[in-house]
């Protein structure tokens, strides 16, 4: 159990409004970086981080220190916010316009070879979103987010197995994807 | 491929580093024989670099961020706030329309930029800064010193001592380049390079911290390159004896017949290695290392310290770094049970005391040597596994005792200039503290390569040390000889103790050791060849021994000890071994209680023992064996038949356990030793032989001593003793029955609560230390048994299968037993305040036993024998062997405390009141 995050929630929840803030500083960014990991624009996620924060403090009196960290909350309810808002935004798609999502060069269009940090981002994240949902969120977590198999497993409520399965076929498939920047 | 599918996933956790070391150990062993995983490993490891430099371009996050969400936070918190509804408005498709333009533009941008860089790049861009040592770079036909570089420009590090160079790079990585190297840089440190970041290694070695994040980073040399995925690794390029004089530029070494030997080190992370003519990149992880010769295919192993000493070494001792130690004891039951505040409280003024004791000492010895070392240095240059080798035994020239010749190995990693610059300071204040006492001009420093390493060699007088540093590691010896015989094992010109699978490496070992028992033999017995004791020796089978290991392994919460012998040839006594069968220890714990405080069960080879013993002793000395032949005829007249005891009566099976009696019926374990039998006439001779015994050492005597009493004599013992001699020959034991078989108590004296009964059954003989004990030993035990205790099955799952015994202790139980009887009279201990004066312990304030007990699981040992050699495993909350020691040395001090004071104060003879059982 993670003292600090029972201490600070206990004072959120209390009704401080530093507590608040300092919860806040403490995991917003996470909650953004993720969703912009998973997909989402600068605005959207920090929408996204803005209602999982409020969600958050409005579930910190029922919250147990013991059962999950803070963090692992944070990742769980950033996870299904995006997943939400990806949905909604679908909605809003017309058949030309299906790389809003993600504005990532297409395969083969990138540097030839990975010298530069952002391009190969960009790269990495562009072949991630052509993975089936569960694995994208696998990998995005573990690999991306750098969340331990039992982080990320706490994190999407499945097994630490189910990570590993789950892991290995993102892997697998994103070999396949950028195989031309695998190549000796 | 599908029966690949699990090693896949095996190889995807296993470039993030989060495999188990078993899980590590089934990969490596499936890779080894498995040509599609090892490609799937490469390719792997090339996703995982990407990845890596995927996580380190995170986009910075928006200005104010943390600003807005703590605001918005604050006004949800605030008193009165309506219930918290989602803040966000959907933006419109023109928002999202924006946002990816702006986003790709910027994309574009950042790649036309690096592009125009790349243009643009100036040849002359600055891409190092020598940070410390000297720095050579080629100017026209000469080389001028500089303290920066520009890519492309050729360097060389100097070949004297101490100019070993550190350079720190435009990207922030560091190269420790070592003495004599060459090579040079290409741009991409700076900027952009389509080949990422690139180090030419014409010859000589360097340590690579690579900083993360920034691309591709390759090491190239003649004979192949190095693509860093990891961040730190050490790389040598060159002819073992190369010269780096003759070296002037890259290519002069294509060109030329210089195809060089290969060497690779990875300290953290991982790398690929291409070696020349290889078909495909290998990846070398760290705790690896790596080295192919020129166009030979590259061969990788563990880095371990016994990889630098010889295999024929008398004596070899290995030991982790402090820090894993310390992270070993803080997971273990132990490290638990210390951070209990009581059991802290206790011990801490102890540790306190004892390290102060320490700090002294190191000072004073420090001071005896005129500061020359400083422990505070060596400790902190220390910090990976370190070794110590015995090679040999030699005599001294002059006469004078023999000394050990002996070897120091360390593990100094990236840290080798660390190291090599202590020693270059050892020599200065050597020399500094020569002067001061003027003692002449001082020592004489020599440096020299010795296959690709820089050996130098120190002498003073008569008297000389000699150190390396190769390949990562740090080796000492008195003489620069056996130095060089450790380079050649780390070459792997010289066979290594590295090969023995004993020694091999694992993630979390603390300790390991060899003895070649074979060599030092050899060696005693060349100094008395004619000593009767060698045939005695042989006879035995101790002639064919070779080699003793040990090794103690951290696998939490457990300290897991190994200790084998082994043998070429199961000869002699050690014949036994080969006959030895494995025991079921299952089957015997049914019979044992669930609670019992020691267990152990056995399968010995009986039948056999009789045999083998006398052939043994006939080797040595044919009358001897006779002699013992004739011993057993007697007893047999006397009623015991121990050849038909040992092969028709026992199976071999033995089972043995102590366990406290039901609660009122006494406050000592009840001791039983149970014998699997195939037929039972042998046994009664034994039972009968024993209370003869027990006769006349006890229970007679005192009857005969009370009869001489009550007629009035004067006890005269020497009569007494004779009569108790000539009655117990006549002496029989009755057996009562009970449940099918026979229960026989041996004579005891009156008052001692001890009295020894044997019950014996159609298919055992029970031996218990009270015949209530042995009764409640031929039932069912009442509170469950042993076998079906789940911490009794863990435990023993934790070992090898196929032990020929196997032993059991409830260590919390037995514990609180021996801390909870001793606890009370160690306050009034008469040396208590003393102990307390000199070493911090305050008897009154001892923990509870308690706050010890609820940290510990009880623990299993087993022996294992074989034709080959025999084992011994054990599991245990505090390594065994360090127990002994402690022991040891409790009892050193607890002497050297007495010592010239009074006695040990005794507890007194404890009035036990007995418990007699009527039947």
């Amino acid at each position: 159990m993670n003292e600090k995050d029972a201490v600070l929630a206990s004072r959120a929840a209390g009704g401080q409004p530093e507590a608040a803030e300092e919860l806040a500083r403490q995991h917003g960014p996470a909650a953004y970086r993720l969703a912009r990991s998973l997909g989402l624009g600068e605005h959207d996620a920090e929408d996204v981080a803005q209602e999982v924060i409020v969600r958050l403090l409005g579930m910190l009196e029922r919250y147990d220190p013991e059962k999950a960290a803070l963090s692992t909350l944070v990742y769980r309810m950033t996870t299904n916010a995006v997943c939400d808002a990806r949905r909604k935004l679908a909605g809003f798609r017309t058949p030309d316009d299906s790389d809003v999502i993600r504005s990532a060069p297409a395969r083969g269009a990138g540097p030839a070879a990975p010298g530069g940090g952002d391009g190969v981002r960009q790269m990495v994240l562009a072949a991630a979103e052509s993975l089936p949902e569960r694995q994208r969120q696998v990998f995005i977590l573990h690999d991306i987010e750098e969340l331990s198999v039992a982080q990320a497993a706490a994190a999407l409520e499945i097994s630490e197995t189910n990570v590993r399965v789950q892991l290995c076929s993102a892997r697998r498939a994103l070999r396949e994807r950028l195989a031309h920047l695998l190549e000796g | 491929m599908s029966g690949c599918t699990k090693f896949e996933e095996l190889i995807s956790l296993s470039v993030s580093g989060e495999l188990s070391p078993a899980e590590r150990e089934e990969l490596r062993a499936h890779l080894a024989g498995c040509e599609a995983c090892r490609g799937t490993l490469v390719r792997e490891t090339r996703l995982w670099a990407l990845i890596q430099q995927a996580r380190a371009a995170a986009p910075a996050l928006p200005e104010g961020i943390s600003e807005r969400l703590a605001g918005r936070a604050r006004e949800a918190a605030a008193p009165g706030a309506s219930a918290p509804a989602p803040a966000r408005t959907w933006r419109r498709r023109a928002f999202l329309w924006a946002a990816a333009a702006a986003a790709a533009v910027l994309l574009v941008v950042g790649l036309v930029a690096n592009r125009g860089f790349f243009f643009g790049a100036d040849e002359a861009t600055q891409v190092a800064q020598v940070a410390s040592g000297r720095l050579l770079v080629k100017d026209g036909e000469s080389w001028r010193e500089s303290d920066r570089l520009m890519a492309g420009q050729v360097f060389r590090v100097p070949g004297e001592p101490g100019s070993a160079a550190r350079l720190v790079l435009a990207d922030g990585s560091r190269l420790d380049l070592e003495r004599g190297m060459s090579g040079w840089l290409g741009r991409g440190f700076s900027g952009s390079d389509p080949a990422g970041r690139r180090v030419e290694l014409f010859s000589g070695a360097l340590t690579a911290e690579v900083a993360k994040g920034k691309g591709r980073f390759t090491v190239n040399t003649p004979g192949g390159n190095v693509t860093a995925t990891g961040t730190r690794f050490w790389v040598r390029s060159g002819p073992p004896e190369g010269k780096e004089e003759d070296i002037v530029g890259r290519k002069e070494i294509v060109g030329g017949a210089l195809a060089a030997a290969l060497a690779v080190a990875v300290f953290e992370g991982s790398v690929l290695v291409q070696s020349a003519g290889a078909a495909e990149p290998v990846p070398v992880r760290a705790g690896e290392q790596a080295a192919a010769d020129a166009g030979k295919p590259l061969a990788v192993n563990d880095r371990t310290v016994a990889s630098a000493v010889p295999a024929g070494a008398l004596f070899f001792v290995a030991t982790a770094g402090r820090e894993k130690w310390k992270k070993s004891f803080e997971d273990s039951n132990l490290g638990a049970a210390y951070r209990e505040e009581e059991v802290k409280a206790f011990l801490l003024p102890f540790i306190d005391k004892i390290n102060a004791r320490i700090a002294g000492g190191k000072k004073d010895i420090e001071a005896g040597l005129h500061n020359i070392i400083s422990f505070a240095e060596i400790e902190k240059a220390l910090v990976g596994e370190v070794g110590v080798a015995v090679l040999s035994v030699k005599a001294k020239v002059d006469g004078g005792k023999e000394e050990p010749v002996v070897l120091l190995v360390a593990e100094v990693g990236e840290n080798a200039a660390a190291f090599e610059n202590g020693m270059d300071e050892f020599v200065k204040r050597v020399n500094a503290a020569l002067g001061a006492a003027g003692a002449g001009a001082g020592g004489d420093l020599r440096a020299r390569n010795y296959r690709g390493a820089d050996l130098r060699t120190f002498t003073i007088d008569k008297g000389s040390v000699a150190y390396a540093r190769a390949k990562g590691y740090f080796l000492f010896a008195l003489d620069a000889a056996n130095v060089e015989k450790g380079i050649d094992c780390l070459e792997g010109v010289a066979p290594s103790l590295a090969a023995s699978p004993v020694l091999k490496k694992s993630d979390n070992g603390l300790l390991a050791a060899a003895a070649n028992i074979a060599e030092i033999v050899k060696a005693e017995r060349a100094k008395e060849p004619k000593d009767d004791g060698w045939k005695f020796f042989d006879a035995l089978g101790f002639g064919s021994v070779t080699q003793a290991f040990y090794r103690l392994d951290f696998e939490k919460p457990l300290f897991c000890e190994k200790l084998s012998v082994e043998f070429t040839e199961a000869r002699g006594l050690l014949a036994l071994a080969k006959d030895a069968k494995p025991v079921d220890a299952q089957k015997m714990a049914a019979e044992a209680p669930a609670d019992a405080l020691f267990f152990a069960a056995a399968n010995l080879p009986s039948d056999k023992v009789l045999d083998t013993v006398f052939r043994a002793v006939d080797a040595v000395d044919q009358k001897k064996g006779d002699e013992g032949r004739r011993g057993l005829v007697q007893m047999k007249e006397k009623g015991l038949d121990l050849e038909a005891l040992l092969a028709k009566s026992l199976t071999g099976e033995v089972a043995l356990w102590a366990a406290m009696p039901p609660a009122g019926a006494g406050m000592f374990p009840d001791v039983v030793i149970v014998a699997r039998t195939k037929e039972n006439l042998a046994v009664e001779g034994l039972i009968q032989m024993l209370a003869r015994e027990a006769f006349s050492s006890g229970a007679g005597r005192q009857k005969i001593a009370d009869e001489m009493r009550a007629a009035g004599q004067e006890v005269d013992w020497n009569k007494v003793n004779e009569e108790a001699r000539k009655r117990a020959a006549t002496f029989k034991l009755d057996g009562v029955d009970y449940k099918g078989g026979k229960l026989y108590a041996l004579p005891v004296e009156n008052g001692n609560p001890l009295q020894v009964s044997a019950l014996v059954m159609p298919d055992r003989v029970i031996f218990a230390s009270n015949a209530m004990a042995a009764k409640r030993a031929a039932a069912k035990p009442a509170g469950g048994a042993l076998a079906d205790k789940p911490a009794f099955r863990d435990a023993l799952g934790k070992l090898s299968p196929n032990a020929v015994g196997v032993q059991y202790i409830d260590t919390p139980a037995v514990f609180g037993k021996v801390y909870g009887t001793v606890m009370p009279f160690l306050g009034g201990w008469k040396n208590a305040d003393k102990l307390h004066d000199e070493l911090g312990l305050d008897l009154k304030k001892l923990p509870p036993a308690e706050s010890v007990m609820k940290h510990l699981v009880p623990e299993v040992g087993a022996f294992y024998a074989d034709g080959r050699g025999v084992r011994l495993e054990a599991c245990s909350n505090a390594p065994r062997a360090l127990t002994v020691g402690m022991i040891g040395a409790g009892a050193w001090y607890g002497k050297a405390m007495n010592r010239g004071g009074a006695p040990a104060g005794r507890f007194g003879r404890q009035a036990v009141p007995g418990e007699r059982e009527e039947f």
